[in-house]
């Protein structure tokens, strides 16, 4: 519910730059930036192996997914946020049967690249609505790439290795930022108004506020992801 | 075909790994190293997963696809729930119940598996442990499968049965194609099913050593029953053995050798071998090669299995030499978008001659099969397969040949 919730959100924040008011591209002095720190209260188990019965011995050990990261990012954007960009570049490794990272967020356009730092083959794939694809099969060293061009969670998996995900999320703005592992953001270079906030973490809008920016302010907010 | 060791087993063995499993979550109390793993309690400590598939198909009054008399894979529910206990990093406790038809439970797999060296890829696996030799035998039914159907060696039932011997060539001719519910003369009267070249449901009791240097693999088992007839207990004073060899020269090849060889007669047999004959003499042997390739989206494997089984003969000679059977099975999958895979195998089953008074005849029914299907998965953890199956069996059977349509809905978690 809540991923369609920020879906709907993303494209609303669409909608809302036609009512939003009417600002060029901003220059820092006019801008304020917003920081604080997403606590998150629960953190998810971290995904592990299925139990390999089947296996005639033990397999390497996996590489540690790190789950405590999340997301903040304005569910409003200005309308500047809508002006045509460069397409950026990104990527998501694939190491110790662990990507790395595990949570990447983007700008719509944005190409992001599924190297295979592993000895064995990796087989990188998604199944959510908003960008559908299948790498196949490829080995070591290799790298292959995928271009995001709708806002959305694309939840990425592994066809060979269950224990294997990751979450890419699809901006149409730039306002968004992943957080560090202590959870801390900064989002810099919004123009001044007022907007909504929201907190993501694990597939989910967890929090939410209203937030005001003034010109060359920082505005601390946090929120708390029970 | 259950046996009373069977269920005991199954009464057994979940006592023993309810036990197992109080026993490895109790803390010890010493304190832990600091880089043992895991800590804590039980949900640290243990890890879960499964499988449910439901299958709904044609009848099989061929029973192409019957691996017990009682139940049909291709139209089975099946409910498959894997346990491990990480006592240490080096020492885990494995353990797999299942369920075909939401009839019973059984404890299908339960054993220790300890690697002495963290250093070395050198494995030590002891209690039921998976099948040593071949491509399928540990995988098969569900997810693993792009099919509904399971090539033939792995569940294709001969008329050989491990309680039940022939008298002579002729009987044994007259079974072609029964293997579902033969019957014999000698020991055990009731018609039963007989014997699959490999048996992919259940799996063995023994000890297992692993090794894996750099691109090779090397698998040897000692186990109690035979590669056909897995037991829990000993049941002729035979043992089996197995080796697996494997050579990855790249992550797309993977090229396997196997062998097995163990005694398949049951204690019950004892009187009716004749001569001074012993159990232990008469053994199934198998051989078998292997190969998989998997690069972008296509996958192909393919398997040659040789079996040979040896039969008392003192009330007939033709029987001296032993029956022989050879299989091979080739597999391709492709997936055509995501989520969506086309797959198609086609095999053959064929069998030695016996001589007899009209001459040398196969003593069981060759059986070609061809099975084409479509996996869509929705979403990750759930696929929907349609598969449609041509089985041909001209020698043998009431049924000689067949096609059959099945789909199976499947979970894991």
């Amino acid at each position: 519910m809540r991923r369609t919730l920020l879906v709907l959100g993303l494209a609303a924040a669409l909608t809302a730059a036609s009512v939003a008011p009417l600002v060029g591209r901003t220059q820092p002095a006019s801008t304020g930036s917003i920081r604080g720190r997403l606590d998150i209260r629960r953190v998810a188990a971290q995904p592990r192996p299925r139990p390999r019965v089947s296996d005639l011995g033990s397999r390497a050990p996996a590489g540690v997914p790190d789950v405590r990261r999340g997301v903040v990012y304005l569910d409003t954007a200005p309308r500047s946020a809508f002006d045509d960009r460069e397409p950026g570049r990104a990527a998501m490794d694939q190491r110790n049967e662990t990507f790395v990272p595990r949570l990447l967020a983007v700008p719509t356009g944005t190409v992001v690249d599924f190297p295979n730092s592993d000895l064995t083959y990796h087989n990188v794939f998604s199944l959510s609505r908003s960008r559908r694809f299948d790498l196949g099969r490829y080995a070591a060293g290799k790298s292959k790439s995928v271009r995001f061009d709708r806002p959305g969670i694309v939840r990425v998996f592994c066809d060979i290795h269950s224990h294997m995900s990751a979450f890419v999320v699809v901006f149409n703005h730039p306002y968004f930022r992943v957080t560090d592992t202590d959870g801390r953001y900064r989002i810099d270079d919004v123009p001044p108004g007022t907007y909504t906030i929201v907190g993501w973490y694990e597939g989910e809008a967890r929090a939410q506020r209203t937030i005001t920016v003034t010109p060359g302010a920082t505005t601390e907010l946090d929120l708390v992801v029970p | 075909m259950a046996t009373a060791s069977d269920s005991l087993f199954r009464v057994v063995s979940v006592r023993a790994i309810c036990a197992l499993l109080l026993v490895a979550t109790v803390r010890p109390a010493a304190a832990q190293p600091p880089d043992e793993t895991p800590r804590g309690g039980l949900a640290e400590r243990v890890t879960v997963g499964g499988e449910v598939t439901a299958g709904y198909g044609s009848k099989d009054p061929g029973f192409f696809n019957y691996a017990t008399y009682a139940y049909d894979p291709m139209r089975n529910v099946r409910v498959v729930m894997d346990a491990a206990v990480h006592v240490s990093r080096q020492i885990e406790v494995l353990g797999q119940l299942r369920t075909d038809g939401l009839s019973h439970a059984r404890l299908t797999a339960l054993y220790l598996r300890v690697r002495p060296w963290r250093a070395h890829q050198i494995d030590l696996q002891a209690g039921r442990v998976p099948t040593t030799f071949g491509l399928f035998g540990r995988s098969g039914y569900g997810a693993d499968n792009p099919l509904v159907g399971r090539p033939l060696p792995y569940g294709y039932l001969t008329s050989l049965r491990r309680d039940a011997l022939p008298a002579t060539a002729a009987d044994l001719i007259r079974m072609r194609g029964r293997g579902w519910l033969a019957s014999f003369p000698r020991g055990n009267l009731t018609p039963d099913r007989g014997l699959p070249i490999v048996d992919p449901d259940s799996w063995d009791t023994g000890l297992q050593a692993r090794v894996v240097r750099g691109k090779i693999e090397w698998t040897g088992a000692l186990t109690q029953g035979s590669l056909g007839s897995p037991r829990v207990l000993d049941d002729n004073d035979g043992r089996a053995l197995a080796s697996r060899l494997v050579v990855r020269p790249t992550p797309a090849i993977t090229i396997g050798a196997s062998a097995s060889r163990g005694a398949f007669l049951s204690r019950s047999l004892a009187d009716d071998l004749g001569g001074d004959a012993t159990l232990e003499s008469f053994r199934q042997t198998a051989t078998g090669l292997d190969a998989q390739v998997a690069s972008g989206r296509w996958q192909i494997r393919g398997e040659v299995i040789r079996s040979r089984w040896t039969l008392p003969s003192a009330t007939d000679p033709a029987l001296g030499g032993g029956v022989h059977a050879l299989a091979g099975w080739l597999e391709g999958r492709v997936r055509v978008v995501p989520g969506v895979d086309v797959a198609a195998r086609a095999e053959r089953l064929a069998f030695s001659n016996l001589d007899t008074a009209t001459g040398a005849q196969p003593w069981e029914s060759p059986v070609s099969r061809v099975e084409a299907g479509i996996v869509a998965s929705p979403l990750r953890h759930v696929w929907m397969k349609f598969a449609v199956q041509r089985n041909r069996r001209p020698l043998g059977g009431r049924v000689r040949h067949d096609t059959l349509a099945a789909a199976q809905l499947g979970v894991w978690f």
